[in-house]
């Protein structure tokens, strides 16, 4: 029995000593893809955690929105936005390879003030600056999240970094190269980084109106296809004049225009005065006051509408390029888009069309909306 | 005589080197290793050894395997001998032996573990993370004391059970039963304490609901929570009074009462000999034979090193196949998982606090559970030990293990407690706690469209769809099909994450309470690329609820006898309920346990 009990033993032995060896030949492998595996679960829990804490103000994917983008995509292949992580830590002349620090400390700290407030408002608008434009998110400033998930969303962030060149002057190029594409469309100059193109001048109430369009950041909250902005935040804007004519005449409005350019009027230089009763619980913020003036205001309403205001005069032929393309279903408050007005009948002013730019035009056709072929440059 | 003394030197050499030759050196060097062999092994010589290994006689007089057992620390704590009949496998099951036996692999396993992790929120989880990824067979460690830790609660159980039912705990034995409830209990401790070390949400949330029940205690809950607790709340205290209660107050505790009850078992009343030996009808030949002696040195050292290797083997053997310890996230106080379960040996203790009042189902009466427990052999006045000679004591006794397994049963999650069906399947489909079927799937099967765009997934939906030509791009739309129809593209035949599909559609298609919607689908996925190796998935369920009567919990139904749908709050607009749960998914993901 002994003899048998030994024999046994021993095998047992050596069958634990082959059998350490064997895990052991495999463990490097296992430890590289288990560290592998670790960093990339970070990024999935990122992704996951931006959903939640960044994407109300980050956007979707972090393509922008009130804030500015994340992702290197728009800032590149014409995008509105503007650019993302990678042209910032350019911009400042940090070194890319700072860019996990940059990021995981803007999540940690927050931002005080936007550095671009003409663009990104952030957290602060017109009655409540005291806030900071961007929160604290680190709980040893305040916030929610514990080290480790910063650290996750931080990685999430700096993987957009995947889509871009790191060579910045190789990025440039292949800039180059998209812009000179006819086939790509860049939707105005104004969103070419670096570019440094003179505002346009009051003169041209719709060229103006585009430009304060941009830099009053108006495309970071409303979808107006002109301006290639498509945030669903707020109310969208395309075919503006025929919603504000019902707005007006909904029993629901409360407000003191009596007409629908009073409405638009309304709407930018008193947002609060009557919110939409579908994005009364969005939760997001209201519109801010951006504080415009007369000729601003009506520089907007040329852009949003297509037609100059009293006293100003058509320099060309309009082009007339349109597509109908479809819409999709998502948006909630995009069903009310035709009324049966026509498209020059408007008040008091002539029919122009602008030198370059789109010329809004409501047809109501039954089912779809129509969008415009933006030509630049 | 400088002169005379150098003459001589060559010869006076040449005599010592004679003399170096001609020694023997075999018996000098056997005698040097016999001194030391013996020294060490407590007076055995090298010879004694060998024969001990063989099974022979002892090689010398007089027998110098008893004297070691007097001269050696480790050696005198272990009984000279044993009964032929206390060493029946079958009546002990080495249940005993293996006890100790665990308790000596957590030691070492844990000893190692011990330079790897310390006990700090900020530091634990992330060490856990270095452990598994950074250290050379650091899983393989942390699994094997995982293994370790199961086994010996297990054991420990199993070796109470098997002493209650052969009786082995009457007459002298009492007082070492009483300290085995003693042991029964620093082991659960030990385990509960571990359990919380690796500050993930498996271990935050179980030891939350097991600390809760000290908050129940009448008069001095609060008390003792804060002590267990070091904070209203575990966090930095918790972990820290765990940490230490697990590798030192524990353990020494083991020690010292493991010291207690073998001193007993080895001195006192040795293993107690089965009782159809002491009362049965067993011929008295056959009871001479099994009360002889079978020594310690060398027949049961060896069957005991047999042990050693072989359980070890079995031990390494399964941390290297199939035995993986979970680490799920990291401890979140804001969110708790759905289904959370105490570890399985506190099941029963989950059970009972379904059934009732936490200061009485989690204190009070678990209290007077054990409180019985150690009182037993004063309750039991029935001297005899075989099993036909004591029917209420075995009766009883079946009658607990029984009534244990029940509430183990109701502990678990899937007992007792009901799930909004939406949020159920959505938790199977892609669970908080473990990766789930979708992120083990492979990453190139969950298919897309180009960057930029997504595609949808409609999991149920209604027929209309299936002709509409919004839905109509077959890249950016995609309708699963039910379970035993074919996909239209046969692409997709072999597609393990569209047969996970089929099973989301089978199952959320046969709830009852999910009123699939008429203008949109029940269940659909969306599926489009975060970053070039990052998908995001959104897994979404909108349907109806009818009408109920809040009193009797029937439907209303309407004039034509359809039932009614609820409505939004103040408006006639039917309400669709929505359940969404979003999944992001990298290329490397590694999903396998």
């Amino acid at each position: 029995m002994i003899r048998i009990e030994i024999t046994l033993g021993l095998l047992a032995t050596i069958a634990t000593v082959f059998l350490i060896a064997l895990y052991g030949t495999r463990e490097d492998e296992r430890m590289s893809t288990r560290a592998r595996a670790y960093d990339v679960r970070s990024v999935e829990r990122g992704a996951e955690m931006y959903e939640q804490y960044c994407a109300s103000c980050h956007g979707p994917n972090a393509v922008g929105g009130m804030c500015p983008p994340l992702n290197e995509y728009s800032g590149l292949v014409g995008g509105t936005r503007g650019p993302g992580i990678a042209w910032r830590m350019e911009e400042l002349g940090l070194d890319r390879t700072a860019a996990y620090e940059y990021v995981y400390s803007a999540i940690d700290a927050g931002r005080t003030v936007s550095s671009r407030p003409w663009r990104w408002v952030g957290n602060r608008s017109a009655g409540n600056e005291g806030v900071m434009a961007m929160p604290a998110w680190g709980q040893n400033n305040g916030g929610p999240l514990r080290p480790d998930q910063m650290k996750d969303i931080a990685n999430f962030i700096v993987g957009f970094d995947d889509f871009v060149p790191t060579d910045f002057a190789e990025a440039e190029a292949w800039l180059a190269e998209i812009q000179a594409d006819p086939n790509i469309e860049m939707v105005s100059v104004y969103d070419e980084p670096g570019a440094q193109a003179e505002p346009p001048s009051e003169d041209d109430p719709i060229a103006y109106g585009e430009y304060l369009f941009g830099t009053k950041a108006c495309n970071t909250c409303h979808a107006y296809e002109p301006a290639g902005s498509v945030a669903n935040a707020c109310p969208p804007l395309d075919g503006v004049l025929a919603i504000a004519a019902e707005r007006v005449a909904d029993e629901d409005y409360d407000g003191a225009a009596d007409s629908a350019l009073a409405y638009l009027r309304e709407s930018m230089l008193d947002p609060g005065a009557y919110i939409v009763p579908e994005y009364r619980e969005s939760g997001s913020s209201i519109m801010p006051n951006l504080a415009l003036t007369e000729s601003e205001t009506d520089s907007l309403i040329a852009f949003l509408t297509g037609e100059l205001p009293e006293g100003f005069e058509a320099a060309e032929e309009p082009e007339d390029e349109e597509e109908a393309t479809e819409s999709e279903e998502d948006d909630a408050a995009s069903e009310d888009e035709d009324a049966a007005s026509e498209d020059e009948a408007s008040e008091d002013t002539e029919e122009d069309a602008s030198d370059e730019d789109e010329e809004a035009d409501e047809e109501s056709d039954g089912d779809e909306e129509e969008a415009e072929d933006e030509d630049e440059e | 005589m400088i002169g005379s003394q150098l003459r001589d030197l060559r010869s006076t050499v040449n005599g010592e080197l004679t003399k170096l030759r001609r020694y023997d050196w075999r018996a000098w060097f056997a005698a040097v290793t016999d001194y030391v062999v013996r020294g060490i092994m407590a007076g055995l010589s090298a010879g004694e050894l060998r024969a001990i290994l063989r099974g022979d006689a002892p090689t010398e007089k007089p027998n110098p395997r008893y004297k070691a057992q007097v001269k050696s620390f480790i050696l005198h704590i272990r009984p000279k001998y044993y009964q032929r009949g206390s060493t029946w496998f079958t009546h002990t099951w080495r249940l005993g032996w293996f006890s100790t036996y665990f308790f000596i692999v957590e030691t070492i396993t844990g000893v190692i573990l011990m330079l790897f992790y310390a006990p700090t929120p900020e530091r634990a989880y992330g060490d856990m993370l270095l452990l598994l990824s950074n250290v050379p067979f650091g899983e393989f460690m942390r699994d094997m004391h995982r293994l370790g830790a199961e086994g010996m609660v297990a054991v420990v159980l199993l070796h109470m059970v098997r002493v209650y039912f052969t009786g082995s705990y009457k007459g002298e034995r009492a007082f070492t039963w009483f300290t085995g409830v003693i042991l029964l209990l620093v082991t659960l401790l030990l385990s509960f304490s571990g359990y919380l070390l690796p500050w993930d949400q498996l271990a935050y949330w179980a030891v939350t609901i097991g600390t809760s029940m000290a908050e129940a205690a009448p008069a001095i809950g609060t008390e003792v929570n804060l002590l267990l607790r070091g904070a209203v709340d575990i966090w930095a205290g918790g972990l820290m009074r765990f940490y230490l209660l697990h590798v030192l107050l524990m353990p020494l505790l083991a020690i010292i009462f493991i010291s207690v009850h073998y001193y007993k078992v080895a001195r006192e009343h040795s293993i107690s000999l089965p009782a159809p030996i002491i009362e049965g009808d067993m011929p008295a030949a056959e009871k001479k034979y099994q009360e002889e002696r079978i020594d310690l040195i060398p027949n049961l050292i060896i069957h005991e090193l047999m042990l050693v290797a072989v359980a070890t083997f079995l031990m390494i053997w399964a941390c290297v196949t199939f035995y993986h310890a979970p680490l799920e996230q990291h401890a979140d106080p804001q969110i708790t998982p759905l289904h959370t379960m105490a570890p399985w040996y506190f099941l029963w203790l989950q059970g009972m606090l379904k059934l009732g009042d936490k200061a009485w189902t989690g204190i009070i009466i678990p209290t007077i559970i054990f409180a019985i427990l150690f009182v037993v052999p004063w309750l039991d006045r029935n001297p005899l030990r075989m099993a036909r000679n004591r029917p209420i004591g075995i009766t009883m006794g079946i009658l607990a293990v029984i009534l244990t397994l029940v509430l183990t049963y109701m502990g678990l999650p899937q007992y007792g407690i009901v799930t909004p069906p939406a949020q159920d399947i959505l938790s199977e489909l892609v669970p908080m706690t473990h990766p789930g079927p979708v992120r083990a799937a492979d990453w190139d099967e969950i298919e897309t469209t180009e960057a930029g765009e997504k595609r949808t997934y409609f999991v149920s939906y209604p027929e209309w769809m299936l002709e509409d030509e919004r839905y109509a791009d077959k890249d950016k739309y995609v309708f699963i099909p039910a379970l035993g129809e074919e996909f239209e593209d046969e692409h997709f035949a072999h597609n393990h994450f569209l047969e996970i599909m089929r099973e989301f559609k089978a199952d959320v298609e046969s709830q009852a309470t999910l009123i699939p919607p008429s203008d949109r689908p029940l269940a659909q996925v969306t599926v489009e690329y975060s970053q070039p190796e990052l998908k995001r998935l959104e897994f979404k369920i909108q349907w109806l609820e009818f009408e109920t009567d809040p009193r009797t919990s029937e439907v209303i139904i309407d004039e034509e006898g359809n039932p009614v749908f609820k409505t939004k709050l103040d408006s006639d607009e039917i309400a669709v309920n929505e359940q969404v749960q979003v999944v992001a998914l990298h290329a490397d993901s590694e999903y396998e346990h």
